[in-house]
């Protein structure tokens, strides 16, 4: 089971595509005038994708949002407002090779990043600050505080722009990405830009079983708004990823810094980003959702890591609900949890029993729900090295 | 101080905040415009704290003026400041807002006789708590709208805590209305607004707001802006449906209930607004958003509504002020077309600037900009503001309809005028590529229901019932494909993924035509299959056991027709002998009941291009609708035709109930197969369809046999064959019955060869067919009519026996059995 990807202009995906005898999928982003307006996976077929069967699994949302963008170049056009300057940051730990794919989209933005920043992560090796060297204008920082928020601080701290964008070392951004990333911080009330993430490569089982199961390209191709109310600050879910988001520098003077005690790097393994989303909500900003804004995430090759990596998102969301309830003192967290137990934790772990499903194999689901259990002692143990780590 | 005029006259109105009120002087220090451009003038609506010394002790690097006016009230005390100013040009700027050094500067810049300048007075709102955030995003919201582009300015957008307009302009307006406790800027921008003035927002006059507003003082505003709502409207009535009034209703409650409340008992409408209040704070410490809003709504509602009721004092003086309201006289209203193309209309809003203006595609409105009194005219800005905004409710139809070539300059010429007498329609087809009206069968009146189709591509019906006016016919057409979503999305998704390039080569097909005793359907078949548009292909009549000669003569008359005759009465059999005639790999039907398009064998060979498909069924429409019975057979019974979308289907993609319902994949006039199908699975089962005593389900079983063995079918739409549907009443009773004795022998011969476990199609002919398909429109019949159903009901009845007696006939005509399975020898044996 595995899906080549293609990136092609709508108008252009009828065309034939030939030698795919390794493939079993075909998995299409399409895009009208440059931006993404849709994405459509097809059967590959005595290794070739028929057109005909690709132009009849576009969507007519694919179509609709396509005549979206021609549509607008009709009505005249207000002069763009100058948009505000910002740092591209890649926050790393030991994968030379992805921090070099990473930086090479990155120096290769139009207009360019006016910094790119990378912050090397506790690192062990010399590999990272070897392959900042190769690339001109790229700025190094180390951070010896291990855990990905930390870098983040960091980062924040380091940077003297007005939005700081942050991308995964293990994603690839398209060349629009950061103008399409902070195109919308023209609108004083957005606080925090996310972008859409599509999957680099489906080479393995598991890296397509982690893009179902992610659901990283599943935020759609409209442009969405953020705030709360009416959005519940907790339900952060759907919003975006820390591997493709943006953020005012000055958002850390109202909701203050990422929490150290969260996301990779810490016992807690995940959360970090979704725990600030929720302090952005609820400090009444706004997060917008902005499709334009492509990267591309390799995900996690093995059957290993996805599991790890599932285990690692119900830490994650529990240990983040669990500060949310400490320092928010929201109670809200406690229906949110029952909600997610009782209406598809539980139901789908029955459902595995009787009628197995492929999309979620019955030891991810335990993994996540371990997860869950372990999440609020991973907290308090995160913390407190945290807190130690910050005295010293 | 100077001698000179100053530019500006700063007007603070004061309420006994000295300290506040010195800050907001501190900050008038610093600003980047020269003090000796502008004067500060300190009215004091009251002065018991020692503001008046306060400010006089200050040295300030600006005259300034300190002045008591005996009337209360901040509307008073502007008008007093105001009335001292020497500057030709007054701000006002309220006692806790400070300004940022640019303020007066942009003030300055901005200045023009007409102009009234609202700058940015944003809030400084820091608590954490749910009440603040919503009034943070509150006024965030609002001075965001103000700097939108495009932006339609209104009376409310005028607040006095930091504004700015011409001395002249103010003093011919009126000024302040001082018996307002609230809103008295609302009702001078509304004054202003009738007097002409244009509204500006300059972001950059900015000033801290040091609002610290809470529940409690919200909601004791609330009251003050109920009662000042209701003066407002006693002055200018034409406001009074634009207010909270109008629209009476809050959560919870109905408007009535809540009108009887407020006017009646207003003693128990406080006691519940209590329990309300005190409910809030534990609202928010569960985190109950949702109540939390609404709660926090109502409280807020109530105590508007209530000080308005009090200010009205009966509800017959609030019917009569809604009815007040409600006689303004309707302004002028653009209509606007957007398919008159998005330049043209903003053009035409530019040279208009109407008060209001409806937004349509064709018939269809999809936005409206009311006239509303106090606000400014359209323009093309706020159209274009408008329409970016909703892209989503026009621009898939206009982008379809710019994609359409250029209408002709007149009326199409094979229209009749004179009406169709009785029912039916005449039907015509459209093609939209070059606006081509072309009819069915001889001349076109109207009622007609016209095919729209874009080269081979159709996309749907349009109806026309009545002659449109002389010389606008195809605009109506264009207007009627684009306001019908079916059509306009289908003809987008046309103009956006262009056909794939289609192999050049177009294999040969073989086409089968099978017959009894129908010449004359049959010469009009063969006329429209001699004119089909199709490189290479062959024609085989099949003659089903004739009882007369006819049929062979009229084969013979045409070229290229060739004539087979089977002896053995049965649709399947004639079918099967045409597979065994065939030359070419793949292989088409159709009855003699039809006329094929002229592009239906491209429309096949186009979806056979694709490798994995093995049969393929198209769309069949009506050949004429004449008769009552034909138009209930199209538009209640759906007719034969699977739509205009394309799809394809295999066993992966098919629930076993999707399985077994094979009739939904086409029908046995329009379909065609890879010959080695039949080699693989089997030729048609002789013991079915037409001919033999079961009536029917010949070609559902073949397609369903066919998908449950994994082979793909598809449905290609554009592959067109035109069927006449039974013209009385009687023949399609008939037709229903043989429909349900035929699926029920299709069902009984799917059980016999095993496609599914028995008790699934069991449980699917009780569950869904029995149950869901016939019973259901007996008891429901909606459009149905239940003579029909009841006979389609008593051909199931029938179905076991005729299944039965088929078997025992096929049986004995072939010394073999009629399983399938068996026939596969016998077909390779012809290859």
């Amino acid at each position: 089971m595995v899906t080549k990807i293609f990136d092609v202009k709508l108008s252009e995906a009828s065309a034939p595509q030939a030698g795919l005898e390794n493939y079993d999928h075909a998995l299409f982003l399409l895009r009208q005038d440059g931006r993404p307006v849709g994405k459509v996976t097809v059967p590959v077929r005595n290794g070739a994708v028929d057109p005909r069967e690709l132009r009849r699994a576009i969507s007519v949302e694919t179509v609709v949002a396509a005549s979206h963008i021609i549509a607008a170049g009709w009505l005249p056009q207000s002069p763009p407002p100058k948009p505000p300057t910002a740092t591209a940051v890649i926050c790393t730990r030991e994968r030379p090779d992805d921090l070099r794919r990473a930086l090479t989209s990155l120096v290769s933005q139009t207009p360019q990043a006016k910094e790119i920043l990378v912050v090397d992560n506790c690192p062990a090796t010399d590999a990272t600050r070897a392959v900042v060297e190769e690339f001109t204008g790229v700025r190094y920082v180390c951070e010896p505080r291990k855990g990905l928020d930390n870098a983040r601080n960091r980062a924040i701290a380091e940077s003297n722009t007005e939005v700081v964008a942050f991308i995964d070392d293990d994603a690839v951004a398209d060349p629009g990405w950061l103008a399409a990333l902070v195109r919308p911080f023209a609108d004083a009330r957005v606080h925090c830009v996310t972008g859409l993430t599509m999957p680099l490569e489906l080479e393995t089982e598991a890296q397509e079983k982690f893009e179902t199961l992610s659901g990283f390209s599943r935020r759609g191709f409209v442009k969405r708004e953020f705030r709360s109310p009416p959005i519940n600050p907790l339900a952060t879910g759907n919003i975006g990823a820390g591997a493709n988001m943006a953020m005012r520098r000055s958002v850390v003077d109202s909701v203050g810094r990422f929490d150290p005690a969260l996301d990779a790097g810490t016992v807690t393994q995940s959360g970090g980003d979704h725990e600030f989303f929720s302090r952005i909500l609820r400090a009444g900003h706004t997060i917008v959702y902005e499709p334009a804004a492509l990267n591309w995430h390799r995900h996690r090759r093995t059957p290993a890591e996805l599991r790890q990596a599932i285990f690692g998102y119900g830490v994650g969301i529990y240990a983040s609900w669990t500060r949310s309830f400490l320092v928010e003192r929201d109670w809200g967290v406690f229906r949110r949890a029952l909600g997610w137990l009782v209406r598809e934790q539980i139901p789908r772990l029955i459902s595995s029993y009787f009628r197995p499903s492929k999309d979620w194999p019955r030891q991810l689901l335990w993994a996540e729900l371990q997860g869950c259990l372990r999440g609020p002692s991973a907290y308090f143990v995160a913390r407190r090295t945290a807190r130690k780590e910050g005295h010293e | 101080m100077n001698k000179t005029r100053p530019a500006l006259s700063v007007v603070i109105p004061s309420y006994n905040r000295s300290q506040s009120l010195l800050r907001t002087l501190v900050a008038l220090r610093a600003q980047t415009l020269s003090p000796l451009e502008f004067e500060v003038i300190v009215s004091l609506d009251a002065n018991s704290d020692g503001s008046a010394e306060a400010v006089q002790a200050g040295d300030w690097p600006f005259a300034v003026k300190v002045t008591a006016p005996q009337t209360r009230g901040a509307a008073a005390a502007r008008n007093a400041g105001a009335a001292i100013a020497e500057a030709p040009r007054l701000v006002f700027l309220d006692d806790d807002i400070f300004a940022c050094p640019e303020f007066l500067g942009a003030h300055l810049d901005a200045a023009e006789a007409n102009r009234v300048v609202v700058g940015q007075s944003s809030p400084a709102i820091t608590g954490k708590d749910w009440f603040s955030a919503r009034l943070r995003i509150w006024w965030q919201d609002r001075f965001h709208n103000l700097g939108r582009d495009g932006h339609r300015f209104g009376y409310t957008d005028v607040m006095s805590g930091n504004l700015s307009l011409d001395k002249a302009l103010f003093d011919r307006v009126g000024g302040f209305d001082n018996s307002l406790k609230c809103r008295e800027d609302y009702e001078l921008g509304y004054r202003l607004m009738r007097a002409g003035a244009k509204l500006l927002y300059a972001p950059d006059a900015c000033g801290l707001h040091h609002d610290q507003s809470d529940m409690r003082r919200n909601l004791a505003r609330a009251g003050a802006e109920g009662a000042a709502d209701v003066r407002i409207a006693r002055k200018h009535p034409e406001l009074f449906s634009f207010k909270m009034m109008a629209n009476l209703g809050a959560p919870y409650v109905p408007a009535r209930v809540l009108r009887f409340v407020v006017f009646r008992a207003p003693a128990f409408g406080r006691l519940c607004q209590k329990v309300l209040i005190a409910t809030i704070p534990v609202l928010e410490q569960t985190g109950l958003r949702s109540l939390w809003n609404k709660s926090n709504h109502a409280v807020w509602a109530y105590s508007y509504y209530t000080s308005a009721a009090r200010e009205l004092g009966t509800i017959a003086a609030l019917k009569e002020a809604a009815a007040r309201a409600t006689t303004r006289t309707s302004a002028d209203i653009l209509e606007i077309d957007l398919l008159d193309g998005i330049d043209k209309v903003l053009q035409r809003v530019a040279a208009k600037t109407p008060a209001g203006s409806t937004i349509s595609i064709g018939e269809w409105e999809i936005a409206e900009i009311r006239p509303q009194p106090g606000s400014e005219p359209i323009t093309a800005r706020h159209l274009a503001a408008l329409l970016r905004e909703r892209l989503d409710a026009w621009a898939p139809f206009a982008t379809a309809g710019a994609g359409l070539p250029e209408l002709p300059s007149s009326d199409p010429k094979c229209i009749d005028a004179v009406t169709r007498e009785g029912d039916g329609y005449s039907l015509g087809v459209v093609d939209i590529s070059a606006w081509e009206l072309t009819s069915r069968n001889g001349t076109l009146n109207y009622p007609m229901r016209l095919l729209i189709r874009r080269g081979p591509m159709p996309l749907g019906w349009i109806p026309f019932n009545e002659p449109p006016p002389p010389g606008t016919f195809w605009r109506q057409l264009r207007r009627q494909i684009l306001n019908d979503p079916g059509i306009s999305l289908r003809l987008l998704r046309e103009q956006m993924l262009p056909q794939p390039a289609q192999a050049a080569s177009a294999p040969p097909i073989s086409l089968i035509i099978c017959t009894r005793d129908r010449t004359g359907n049959l010469r009009r078949c063969l006329e429209a299959v001699l004119a089909i548009d199709y490189a290479d292909f062959e024609i085989i009549v099949v003659d089903n056991a004739p009882t007369s000669d006819a049929t062979r003569v009229l084969a013979a008359s045409l070229t290229g027709v060739r004539y087979v005759r089977e002896d053995t009465p049965g649709l399947d059999w004639a079918r099967n002998r045409g597979v065994r005639e065939a030359r070419h790999e793949i292989v088409a039907f159709t009855d003699d009941d039809t006329q094929p398009d002229r592009f239906w064998l491209r429309g096949i060979a186009a979806a056979f291009s694709e490798n994995s498909i093995s049969a393929v069924t198209g769309l069949d429409l009506p050949m004429k609708l004449d008769t009552a019975a034909q138009i209930y057979f199209e538009d209640v019974y759906r007719g034969m035709g699977k739509g205009f979308e394309p799809w394809s289907h295999s066993r992966q993609t098919l629930s076993d109930e999707k399985l077994l319902w094979a009739s939904a994949y086409g029908v046995g006039a329009n379909m065609a197969f890879r010959r080695q199908v039949f080699t693989k699975f089997g030729l048609f089962d002789p013991a079915l369809d037409v001919g033999t005593a079961s009536r029917g389900g010949g070609d559902i079983e073949m397609f369903h046999r066919l998908l449950s063995s994994g082979e793909r079918l598809s449905y290609a739409p554009e592959a067109i064959v035109w069927h006449e549907h039974r013209r009385d009443e009687k023949a399609l009773a008939r037709q229903f019955r043989d429909n349900g004795t035929g699926f029920a022998c299709y069902l009984l011969t799917a059980a016999r060869n095993g496609t599914l476990p028995r008790r699934t199609i069991l449980y699917f002919a009780l569950r869904h067919w029995i149950l869901g398909w016939l019973i259901a429109r007996l008891i429901r019949p909606g459009r149905h009519r239940r003579s029909f159903v009841v006979a389609e009901i008593m051909g199931m009845f029938g179905g076991y026996r005729a299944y039965r007696k088929a078997q025992a006939v096929a049986i004995g005509t072939k010394p073999l059995e009629t399983n399938f399975r068996s026939l596969d020898g016998d077909c390779r044996e012809t290859d």
